[in-house]
């Protein structure tokens, strides 16, 4: 009797490990299957492409991207994704693109590591980080969107834009205003009454190209700037203020705290219905976050962005010009390891510079000016293989 | 005397106290994920995969990868964790056996976020991608030592008048080893099942093995999204939509887990609440 | 069949020998992930106070302390609640109730951080902790503890001490609780006989004699909360810095590690976040391995898994 209560006992057990070991293997099963068709297909048609032309054609089948980086670029990012993915679905070749919002600094370590297929960052790579990777190739830096940081507050009461300069802003991250009714702000806002409140600054708690657009334009406003919080994606920020992990973050740090002010992209600050104020250009205008203000401050660098593609827009002149636009960027090898992965790396990063930056209206981005465009293709081209390019 | 009874009143007001401040929070988070919660699930929301903007769409992506990482999980930490807790507990006189215990002692306090660490250092730069597949095995190296422990405890309570009547029978040690197992069959299998409601609920580790994803699952060397992972980013998001959403995946994950507790505490009567 | 006793043994010592594999793979694989930091820092990466990725220094004073203010914050409350519940349950519940209270209790020690964290962000520090930390800080702020020299926020040291305390609650209350249960009712009755009040037969026979039991709870909750990471990471507001006042942001060495392990860049900045990994296995396995010896030596009847 003993031993039949045992069997059936251990039995139970038996069942619920086979049952977990099935459900894995076939997991497992359907995932090398997946790779093995990609990779049997994959020798067969190098062979053939070789012969053929320069440039590479991916077999049949589907091709996954990982990809991550800026959180400024992610709302536009996952509807490209998604509709690239819908134009591809029914092709040979279905491509999904998994962007994860990490942080610019996050996905520029992504890229170096090998974790991560591209990158998107809102800040150039500095020459000494492409110094220390040099032995990986050369790194191609691709503005794909136009966009703006906005500076948001949460002031109960207050419903309208506040005017605001790079100095005040400046000053209120460096704890030298401290009160929403200090005078410099009141001298801007006659018409608004500013309660007697301590302002609340929150900013990234990861490495940010969305808080290097912002430094890098508060350096030009304000000259100690540089020596006490600097210009960079993480920088010297006093250790006592709120940090948010993400655009999101902070975003949802500001709506969660009364009498704060944060900064992301213009569409975190729509999204979540926060008033984005509006920031004194150079030729002294007040200009709220928009697509033109962002287009007018682009067109005052055409000849700066031929010469060099990764040039800072902030400050622009001109009446229009919004003073803390930024270009973002696909970061991605030249060379590429996996012929299919460039593939559709290439493809996707074309049809984004081109037909994808419909998009970019609905998102808060500005479209792409037409001579960036054009270097964009250039760059895009240059993307290969071992030699065999994609586009 | 009046002061004795005096404090016997004191003692039962503060106890009462206690018992109010203790529960009243813990009932709080209930009814606020149950009462948020429940406005958005719906069907749509359980199959279908997030959309684009982040407005509408579901959760399917991530209840998938849930499920496939802790299944990982179970592959490295269940038979680790059983037969090591077999050596601790039919081997117990010897002295590497009682250290293998002790070990497993300091492995159930190591912080899940280390876990991470180790698996990121390992295998996710040695793979070159984060993975379903690291994501899985950071949440088993945390199952390995709860399923050991229980298996120990649940193996050294079968009365040693088994085994003597196994040997005297002339049984194989190995057939012996057997029969002891299947009769802590309880016990092992609450240990698995608490382990599963560990690794269901655990999110720090995946953020550096399983990094997220906004696409249906498609392999097991592609990042992948959990349920812990989605609450996690939509909450701190304070965009209103997200946020719904993440009560929404807050009441299906808490539903999993105390299912799963629940089975422990009818299967094992009692035992293993300390893990 | 000697042989095969013989495999047997060796097969399950193999699996067995994981464990300790495990933990010597802990030190070793995260020691030498860690040694680039500590060759260039030095002793100052556990005493100085700067994290600062621009200029490329990297010091963990103000998190060590975040981990261990917040943990004694948790504790401090949980305590004596958490041995409050167990007398409530055990000494004037009626045990059909108390069995049943108790178990809801338990239950709730398997709800998952992040969500203890998600209700803790957008519920309990908005809604009640905020409200109380800014009377607090009206009124007490000449205590250095609350003192701030502008506008709180709620998300700080002391919230995330008290979302922790309320994390480690059930899993103390119900270790309180077993110990209180296994205090013989013999003595409770020698007690009662020799005329001790209620209160008195706790304070001497009861918590006098599952002195252990609680002192268990301790390390058990003391432990759960140092590593403890989603939920402090959503409540404590990030902040890089070392405050006397529980009312200022800060963060955590488990925080830190989930704010900043994708975004180091270079080669430094990673060893660093491994580094502060390091610091933390230290600092856990340290206490853990504390409480199993003193565990060891007052092992509670029926509980061994403690």
């Amino acid at each position: 009797m003993k031993r039949s209560k045992g069997i059936s006992a251990k039995s139970s057990v038996i069942a619920v490990v086979l049952l977990v070991v099935v459900v894995v293997a076939v997991v497992v099963l359907v995932s090398m299957r997946q790779e093995q068709q990609t990779s049997t297909t994959q020798t067969s048609s190098t062979t053939s492409s070789m012969t053929s032309t320069s440039r590479y054609m991916p077999p049949p089948g589907q091709i996954v991207i990982s990809a991550g980086g800026s959180t400024f670029v992610n709302p536009i990012m996952q509807v490209w994704a998604s509709a690239y993915h819908n134009l591809t679905a029914s092709s040979q070749n279905p491509v999904s693109i998994n962007y994860q919002p990490i942080g610019s600094s996050a996905g520029q370590q992504g890229l170096f590591t090998g974790t991560l297929d591209f990158a998107g960052s809102d800040a150039p790579v500095s020459a000494s980080q492409l110094a220390q990777y040099s032995s990986k190739g050369n790194l191609l830096q691709i503005p794909e969107a136009l966009g703006g940081v906005a500076i948001f507050y949460n002031i109960p009461g207050i419903s309208v834009s506040l005017n605001l300069t790079g100095d005040i802003i400046a000053k209120i991250y460096e704890q030298k205003i401290t009160k929403w009714n200090d005078q410099a702000i009141v001298q801007l806002n006659p018409s608004v009454t500013l309660p007697n409140q301590t302002i609340i600054p929150v900013h990234r708690s990861d490495g940010s190209g969305t808080t290097y657009a912002l430094t890098s334009y508060l350096a030009t406003q304000d000259p100690t700037w540089v020596s006490t919080i600097g210009v960079g994606t993480s920088v010297n920020w006093p250790t006592n203020e709120l940090a948010g992990k993400g655009s999101s973050g902070v975003a949802g740090l500001v709506i969660q705290n009364k009498y704060s002010i944060g900064y992301a992209d213009s569409y975190y600050a729509f999204n979540n219905h926060l008033l984005a104020a509006n920031i004194r250009n150079s030729a002294g205008k007040f200009v709220q976050p928009t697509v033109a203000s962002f287009v007018a401050a682009a067109s005052q660098f055409a000849d700066v962005l031929s010469k060099n593609i990764t040039a800072s827009i902030v400050n622009a002149p001109g009446q229009d010009s919004y003073p803390i636009a930024t270009f973002t960027y696909l970061l991605v090898w030249q060379n590429q390891n996996d012929p299919n992965k460039g593939w559709a790396i290439a493809n996707f990063f074309k049809w984004v510079v081109t037909d994808g930056q419909s998009y970019s209206e609905k998102l808060y981005f500005a479209p792409l000016p037409q001579n960036v465009v054009s270097i964009d293709i250039q760059l895009i081209s240059s993307i290969n293989y071992q030699g065999k390019t994609f586009t | 005397m009046i002061k004795r009874k005096i404090y016997d009143k004191l003692f039962l007001f503060f106890s009462v106290a206690a018992f109010l401040v203790a529960v009243v929070p813990l009932f709080s988070i209930i009814a606020y994920v149950v009462s948020n919660g429940l406005s958005v699930i719906n069907l749509s929301f359980l199959t279908e995969d997030p959309s684009a903007t982040g407005v509408g769409g579901g959760i399917a992506n991530s209840i998938v990868g849930s499920f496939v990482t802790v299944a990982i999980a179970s592959l490295v930490g269940i038979p680790i964790g059983i037969a090591a807790g077999a050596y601790i507990s039919e081997f117990r006189s010897e002295r590497y056996s009682r250290v293998v215990r002790f070990v497993s002692d300091v492995l159930l306090g190591v912080p899940s976020i280390v876990t991470g660490i180790l698996v990121y250092s390992l295998v996710v730069l040695s793979l070159h991608t984060f993975s379903a597949l690291a994501g899985g095995i950071a949440l088993g190296l945390i199952m390995v030592p709860i399923v050991t422990i229980t298996t120990a405890e649940s193996m050294a309570f079968v009365p040693n008048s088994i085994r003597e009547a196994a040997y005297a029978l002339g049984i194989r040690r190995i057939r012996v080893v057997a029969i002891v197992i299947s009769n802590a069959k309880g016990g092992i299998l609450s240990g698995i099942l608490l382990a599963l409601a560990r690794a269901s609920g655990e999110t720090a580790p995946l953020l550096m093995t399983a990094l997220g994803s906004q696409l249906p699952f498609s392999g097991l060397l592609k990042p992948v999204n959990t349920l812990t992972l989605f609450i996690f980013n939509s909450a701190t998001s304070g965009n209103p939509p997200l946020v719904s959403q993440a009560w929404g995946a807050s009441l299906v994950l808490l539903l999993i887990v105390l299912g799963i507790s629940l089975g422990v505490r009818f299967i094992a009567k009692g035992r293993y609440r300390y893990l | 069949m000697k042989l095969n006793e013989k495999y047997l043994k060796y097969f399950l010592t193999a699996f067995a020998s994981f464990i300790p594999f495990l933990l010597a793979l802990y030190f070793i694989a995260i020691g030498k992930d860690s040694l680039l930091a500590f060759q260039k820092f030095g002793i100052s990466f556990f005493l100085g106070s700067t994290w600062n990725p621009p200029r490329e220094i990297f010091q963990v004073f103000p998190e060590i302390m975040g981990t261990l203010v917040s943990s004694a914050i948790a504790l401090l409350i949980s305590l004596p609640v958490s041995i409050g519940l167990a007398i409530f349950l055990s000494e004037f519940c009626p045990r059909r109730f108390s069995d049943f209270l108790g178990s809801i209790v338990e239950l709730l020690a398997a709800v998952p951080s992040v969500v203890y964290g998600f209700w803790g962000l957008a519920v309990f520090v908005p809604y009640f902790l905020y409200p109380v930390e800014n009377f607090l800080k009206e009124n007490l702020s000449f205590i250095p503890l609350l003192s701030s020299n502008d506008g709180i926020t709620g998300y700080n040291m002391l919230s995330s001490g008290v979302v922790l305390a309320i994390m480690i609650m059930p899993i103390m209350s119900s270790v309180c609780r077993e110990s209180f249960l296994y205090v013989p009712s013999s003595l409770r009755e020698a007690a009662y006989a020799l005329g001790a009040t209620k209160s008195e037969v706790i304070r001497k026979a009861v918590i006098g004699y599952a002195k252990q039991g609680i002192a268990a709870s301790v390390f058990l909750g003391f432990g759960r909360a140092l590593g403890e990471t989603m939920a402090v990471t959503m409540i404590i507001g990030n902040a890089l810095q070392f405050s006397y006042s529980l009312l200022m942001p800060s963060q955590t060495l488990a925080s830190l590690i989930a704010n900043q392990y994708a975004e180091a860049i270079g080669e430094i900045a990673i060893s660093s976040v491994i580094a502060a990994g390091f610091t933390l296995l230290v600092i856990s396995f340290i206490i853990n391995f504390a409480a199993r010896i003193i565990l060891r030596r007052m092992r509670l009847r029926g509980s061994e898994l403690i």
